[in-house]
């Protein structure tokens, strides 16, 4: 069932890895600090992304694709790709959790309000797990579908709200200082590093040595519309408005308005948004279930993906039940975790190969 | 044969995807919906006092617009009112009276009372952002009196009267100009900003009565209609005063609010006085530059527009250019008295409602940041000094190239 992807297939997917839950969490987090140079801020995390995927990248074109814990396994040893396989296992189990919770909390707060979070969280595992099951594959491939979409709402996004964007919203800029400029930035770059997903897909990539450019054009392409979701909202709400919604971009959709006749599209927007979180959520239960197989070596991760599965309920249910405890974690926990899986990891992964390189080469010059 | 058998499974399975569409928990069927059209907010011994406006589906095509066609003496909408020590407390209340359960997804407009207004609206606009079926989309109004009795005025020539104000509303600023609608989200920017002020138009009865009976609508001349009025304003959450409709047409002018306006003008001011011409100003732009004049923001206001004349009541030759700059400066004196007149009661009130504290904040930050430091905008506000130029061009004068009059005298 696991095929390989292609290098647009995969810069896609890279795409809704990160966009999904960045659209809804991060507005609210980089106006607080950052206001009108909200953009700015985008810029910056966006910088420490293509460092990121850079890293990443590396990685892969020196293992050549092959599974990372594995190839930890050979370079170090067993006992190192065992422990490391276990953290990453509970950094992506975490992950996951909150991502769900992230998506629980949305339809929850917008859709269905009097459901219990308990149903819609087996709801939105029993259909992920059929995702998964069905492969990285089919996965991408519905990706594109959902990617490809964007030319509808995009255009039709645009021209709703056109009368209420006010491009002088987005004054004054260079506001704020550097230190706030950072701070706004940091969560974005947690996001960004997201990214670090390749690790973990790689095997499946068509083209490994490719895994920088498809890291980079994925976070390019995450940057620009992030960039047009803040600037789109900024120009209508303000930058005081702004900070006072929980999800601004759908309050942006919210007032979209063509003649007397369309309006209240945000359910539209939203059905558009809950597909692509099914496709983060899925991609994120592939890769915790793909670093399950790789921890304890088991040639067949099918059977394991529904426990994987309820693992990650049970933890969204009641480790996450309070949204105020996720907001904070989004805001100030989440960056050391993901520095360290995100960045630390692979960093790490580049000195093990250039350091087992250099020892290689000179048992080659001592034989 | 494996694909026959496939078929019928999928075509066997397909009804049961209907099940999807339940909404789970959150089901609501239609005929039990009391669907609002409009909402009104009075604060009345310590308490909300809430009235909802809600459609009446069982009313038929009335005489009250549309094609037309049969009768009923059903009315096109119901109210409630109910009260409670918070808002949600008095919606749920309606729960005792109605057999629908109030949705507020389709409200058109919010009437808040003076009442309300001089109490406080914070809370209000917070339950229109926090609610999930509430729009912030609905435009506000206030009234002088019980922003309730607004609500139970029938309308003639539409049916649906929350919808009947909104378009009221979009008129006006589409083509009077006087103040531009003020929907929910744009009152919360406003108080939001910098400037901490907001406007909102005043909605009245003309009458005395309130028309709630559908027989009443029966007559050609109601003697009491639903209109727009002055536009009130809001300072912090708290309302301190009113403008009149001519201040804020001013405002407008300061404010780049302007879409389409009539003017009136003297045609000939150095013989008289009496306004005996109009003009529709069909394009205007309006740029203010705040300039700091060592103790005091100077605010360079450049209202530039042109237009067509629409009316002319004395002598004059059209293809005479002179006369036609003469048309011009007696407009740029209309316009300035105007923008005078505005700007003299809004300083009166002390409200920002110029949004000259977002001008100064974008324009000159550092001064800015010092102004918030010390908390002393009202005064710097105070200070304030404008400077308006007005510029306007008669682009065309219609379909004739002479007044009526001159040709009478000739």
């Amino acid at each position: 069932m696991n095929g390989k992807i292609g290098t647009t297939q995969a810069a896609m997917l890279i795409v809704n890895t990160i966009l999904p839950t960045a659209t809804v969490v991060l507005p609210i987090i980089i106006s607080t600090y950052a206001e009108q140079d909200a953009p700015m801020a985008i810029i910056m995390s966006t910088l420490a992304g293509l460092l990121i995927a850079a890293i990443v990248g590396t990685v892969i074109q020196n293992n050549n694709g092959a599974p990372f814990l594995d190839w930890v396994r050979e370079k170090s040893s067993p006992v190192v790709s065992t422990i490391l396989g276990l953290l990453m296992l509970q950094f992506y189990l975490d992950t996951t959790a909150t991502i769900l919770r992230e998506f629980v909390n949305f339809i929850k707060d917008n859709v269905l309000i009097n459901t219990p979070v308990t149903v819609l969280v087996i709801l939105i595992l029993f259909i992920t797990i059929y995702m998964v099951r069905q492969g990285i594959e089919s996965i991408a491939r519905v990706n594109t579908l959902v990617i490809l979409l964007y030319f509808v709402f995009v255009p039709l996004y645009l021209f709703g709200l056109f009368s209420d964007l006010n491009v002088h919203n987005l004054l004054p800029m260079f506001d704020h200082n550097l230190a706030e400029l950072t701070l706004a930035s940091l969560t974005p770059t947690t996001w960004m590093s997201e990214v670090a997903v390749l690790l973990f897909l790689a095997p499946y990539l068509q083209y490994p040595q490719r895994a920088r450019i498809i890291g980079w054009t994925g976070l390019l392409f995450v940057s620009v519309l992030m960039m047009f979701s803040l600037i789109t909202a900024l120009m209508v709400f303000g930058p005081d408005f702004i900070k006072l919604s929980a999800y601004p971009g759908f309050s942006t959709v919210g007032i979209i308005r063509i003649g007397r006749f369309i309006e209240k599209l945000d359910i539209l927007f939203i059905s558009y948004w809950v597909l692509s979180i099914y496709l983060k959520f899925a991609i994120f239960l592939f890769v915790t279930v793909e670093c399950f197989k790789q921890t304890f070596r088991v040639s067949s991760s099918r059977p394991f993906i529904g426990a994987l599965g309820l693992l990650i309920a049970l933890e969204c249910l009641f480790t996450w039940q309070s949204s105020a405890k996720l907001n904070i974690y989004n805001k100030e926990g989440r960056f050391v975790v993901f520095f360290l899986f995100n960045v630390l990891v692979p960093l790490g992964a580049i000195l093990l190969y250039r350091v087992h390189k250099s020892r290689s080469k000179r048992k080659g010059v001592e034989t | 044969m494996n694909t026959q058998r496939k078929a019928l499974c999928l075509i066997l399975c397909l009804p049961l995807l209907s099940a999807l569409l339940s909404g789970c928990w959150d089901d609501r069927e239609l005929n039990e919906l009391g669907v609002t059209s409009g909402s009104a907010y009075d604060w009345e011994n310590n308490e909300w006092k809430a009235t909802y406006q809600v459609i009446n589906p069982s009313s038929g095509a009335s005489g009250m617009g549309g094609s037309g066609g049969g009768s009923t003496s059903s009315p096109p909408f119901v109210t409630f009112t109910v009260k409670g020590r918070t808002i949600m407390e008095a919606i749920e209340r309606t729960n005792l009276t109605s057999t629908r359960e109030m949705f507020f997804s389709h409200s058109r407009i919010t009437v808040i009372g003076e009442s309300l207004a001089k109490h406080g609206i914070n809370q209000l606009i917070d339950m229109f952002l926090r609610k999930q079926d509430a729009r912030e989309t609905v435009y506000v109004f206030i009234s002088k009196g019980e922003a309730g009795d607004i609500l139970d005025q029938l309308m003639q020539l539409t049916k649906n009267q929350g919808s009947g104000i909104q378009l009221m509303i979009e008129q006006e600023s589409r083509l009077l100009s006087y103040y531009p609608g003020t929907r929910l989200f744009e009152l919360a920017m406003s108080l939001a900003s910098e400037s901490g002020s907001a406007v909102l138009p005043e909605i009245l009865l003309t009458g005395p009565g309130i028309m709630d009976e559908t027989s009443e609508t029966g007559r050609t001349d109601l003697p009491s209609r639903l209109a727009l009025g002055r536009l009130g304003v809001l300072k912090g959450e708290k309302f301190v005063g009113w403008l009149s409709q001519k201040q804020a047409f001013g405002l407008s002018f300061m404010t780049d609010n302007i879409e389409t306006a009539t003017i009136a003008f003297a045609s000939q001011p150095r013989k008289s006085d009496k306004l005996d011409a109009s003009f529709i100003l069909q394009n205007s732009w309006t740029n203010v530059h705040p300039v700091w004049a060592k103790d005091h923001f100077i605010m360079d206001i450049d209202i530039k527009g042109s237009g067509v004349l629409t009316e002319l009541g004395s002598v004059m030759d059209l293809n005479d250019r002179k006369a036609i700059s003469e048309m011009e400066a007696s407009l740029e004196r209309q316009v300035l008295d105007l923008v005078n007149n505005s700007w003299t009661e809004v300083k009166k009130l002390g409200a920002d409602v110029t949004g000259f504290a977002v001008r100064v904040h974008r324009s000159d930050r550092k001064r800015w940041k010092q102004i918030e430091k010390e908390k002393s905008w009202d005064s710097v506000f105070q200070e304030i000094e404008i400077r308006p130029h007005v510029s306007f061009q008669i682009e065309r004068t219609g379909l004739s190239n002479k007044s009526f009059k001159s040709v009478q005298q000739e």
